[in-house]
């Protein structure tokens, strides 16, 4: 299930999900996440496969925090994130998950330079050393760059096209290098090469050590993965 | 062939016991609100005016009540007695500086002075400016000549001013009268100099020429306009008013009574109680402006909560986003309720200096359709306003956006990331 295990200097998972069920109550139950038990390791490229509405974004949001699960245990980085504060679950997200949303959800009254700054200044809140104005504007030029987007630094989300928010929405996910990228349909409105600029941003971060997982409709996408599974009515199976 | 990868993450256990402060939420706070003009200056005007209206209520009315103790305060006398005549208005004659021609015999001044509980009492005789050519007051108004060895209203001043006495070529002047030819002026087509000027009292002395009671009789004697003016006036036997001071440890209204008691045909006015008519009066309007500013202050307050908690909403997925990488709670909190602070609070200064602007022509207005006593916005009482004026309008929108901050930081960021604007 997992490569490059050789590679990898840690003794316990990046992310384990055991028996992890969520339920929802809209007039009916909905299961979207039924027992599902995850084992994902520094280097590992997980996809998740499936049709719309299955659950795989449900499970993303599990397992970055963003939901309690009714049952079952979600650890990243050997922390159970129920018995963590809210306090603590937020900086966990800041500091070692990155999310790649479904939706270009931006700050519209921030530039893109600014945008993709800012998950930076966010950990600086956190961590005994500060990232210097320099180095910021260093690491977004180069992102920038990465996705040809450099001569929209100082546009505002809305004057971009929806690809190059998509990229923007990318490059804000990775720019803060976390431990664990959970990327929810990364490509969407995205032509073939963007997708596959993407998808090059990505592959990096299994082979710093750090863990991807990532939901995709697109096939060929998925194949670069080296853990692939499928969801269905809330079952996680392998590929 | 292994391949050795060194785990970049700088985070991992450089973490601070406790999150470094606030100063990124006061800037992307700033960025929002820079960056989002039209709401932003929607937000202002809304403070902007209802602010603008307090200040003004605010600075007229403090500064009319300051101005009508200043006034009791630097009147002097307890008792003003008049003629009793059709024209006779005792506020007119107190808070104006019109002609008021009127008089009565200088046989009363005797009969005041035997009535018990009198301390003072001196006499004063009003006549009047005329319409004259350049260089000399021209306008109509009035002249109050007063007596030297009895006065004890504008003795104070004297003393205040090094003067013994007022000689014959001279002349004290209110703080609102223009001087002409330097410090001299031409009245009646006699040139007096200026000795003094008074300091505000907010009634009519301000607008006032004081002069030596002899020059002012011989000048109504001799003057053919003013004769014209004043026909059938022997300035010798006549006084227009006649200032009191009543003993120490005697009720002013004892001191009315016996002079009522006396029956001198004359209208008694215990200047204590004018003051206080017009206190009341104003009291009475303040109220009614407070109120209907209070109705304002209510509707703004629920405009200031709409338009935050619709800001709120608007910006639900930005909230998610937010706290998704890692913004906490308190973050958004202090975020939206910074934002309407800091709009708030540039509407009410704003509002504030508008409405110290607008106050003083609104004092003009006013002192032209009423009569009362008020004074000039001294310093103090700007700075007062503009304080409290910015203040108030900083709490109204904290307070306003105390609930949408409160729902914002409670925002579950899943559910507004994947359900957005739908409530």
């Amino acid at each position: 299930m997992t490569a490059n295990r050789d590679v990898i200097k840690f003794n316990h998972p990046l992310c384990e999900l055991k028996n992890v069920v969520k339920t929802y109550k809209s007039g009916e139950i909905i299961c979207p996440v039924d027992g599902v038990s995850l084992r994902c390791e520094a280097g590992d490229f997980i996809s998740i496969e499936g049709p719309s509405g299955i659950g795989k974004s449900t499970l993303l949001y599990l397992v970055g925090g963003l939901l309690q699960a009714d049952s079952g245990e979600i650890l990243v980085d050997a922390t159970n994130l129920q018995s963590i504060s809210e306090h603590d679950l937020t900086i966990l997200r800041a500091t070692k998950i990155g999310f790649i949303f479904q939706e270009t959800n931006l700050f519209q009254a921030l530039t893109v330079g600014e945008n993709l700054a800012f998950p930076l200044k966010i950990i600086n809140k956190y961590t005994k050393t500060k990232l210097g104005k320099a180095d910021i504007n260093q690491k977004v030029e180069a992102y920038l760059e990465k996705l040809g987007i450099g001569d929209r630094r100082d546009f505002l989300p809305h004057q971009l096209s929806v690809g190059q928010r998509r990229r923007l929405v990318v490059a804000r996910a990775l720019i803060k290098e976390p431990l664990l990228v959970l990327a929810d349909e990364p490509t969407n409105d995205l032509d073939d090469f963007w997708a596959s600029e993407v998808i090059k941003l990505l592959q990096p971060v299994p082979a710093r050590g750090g863990a991807l997982m990532m939901v995709t409709h697109n096939m060929l996408w998925a194949e670069r993965a080296n853990c692939r599974y499928t969801m269905s009515h809330g079952i996680l199976a392998p590929k | 062939m292994l391949t050795v990868v060194i785990l970049e993450n700088k985070y991992f256990d450089n973490l601070r016991q406790k999150p470094r402060g606030v100063e990124k939420v006061y800037k992307f706070a700033w960025q929002n609100l820079s960056r989002r003009k039209g709401q932003s200056s929607l937000t202002i005007l809304i403070t902007l005016l209802t602010v603008m209206v307090f200040v003004m209520i605010f600075a007229f009315y403090t500064n009319f009540q300051q101005g009508v103790v200043l006034s009791q305060e630097r009147l002097g006398a307890d008792i003003l007695v008049l003629p009793n005549e059709a024209s006779t208005d005792a506020y007119t004659t107190l808070y104006t500086a019109e002609p008021n021609n009127i008089y009565m015999p200088v046989e009363v001044l005797d009969s005041i002075k035997k009535v018990e509980g009198v301390a003072l009492a001196s006499p004063q005789l009003f006549i009047q400016t005329l319409n004259a050519s350049c260089c000399a007051v021209d306008s109509e108004t009035r002249i109050v000549a007063f007596d030297m060895d009895t006065d004890f209203v504008l003795q104070p001043w004297f003393d205040e001013a090094n003067l013994d006495s007022l000689v014959d070529d001279q002349i004290i002047i209110g703080c609102n009268v223009p001087a002409y030819l330097g410090n001299r002026v031409g009245i009646l087509g006699d040139v007096f100099r200026i000795v003094g000027t008074m300091s505000p009292t907010g009634t009519g002395m301000d607008e006032t020429y004081f002069m030596n009671m002899d020059v002012a009789k011989r000048l109504a004697a001799t003057n053919e306009n003013l004769k014209e003016v004043l026909p059938n006036i022997d300035p010798q036997a006549v006084y227009s008013a006649i200032l009191i001071k009543v003993q120490d440890g005697y009720n002013v209204a004892d001191v009315v009574a016996n002079i009522e008691k006396a029956d001198m045909n004359v209208t008694i006015v215990a200047t204590d109680e004018v003051v206080t008519n017009m206190k009341t009066q104003m009291s009475m309007i303040g109220q009614v402006m407070i109120l209907l500013w209070m109705l304002l202050l209510v509707v703004t307050a629920l405009a200031l909560i709409g338009r935050f908690t619709a800001l709120a909403q608007v910006r639900k997925k930005e909230t998610g986003i937010l706290r998704a990488i890692g913004g906490q709670k308190t973050d958004v909190f202090k975020l939206i309720l910074f934002e309407a602070c800091f709009l708030a609070g540039i509407g009410g200064l704003l509002g504030s200096i508008l409405g110290i602007c607008a106050v003083s022509p609104l004092i003009d207005w006013l002192q032209q359709a009423f009569t009362f006593s008020i004074l000039a916005l001294n310093p103090g009482l700007i700075a007062k306003s503009l304080l409290l004026g910015t203040c108030m309008a900083i709490l109204l929108g904290g307070l306003a956006a105390l609930y949408p901050a409160c729902k914002s930081a409670r925002l579950d960021p899943q559910e507004v990331i994947m359900r957005g604007e739908i409530d």
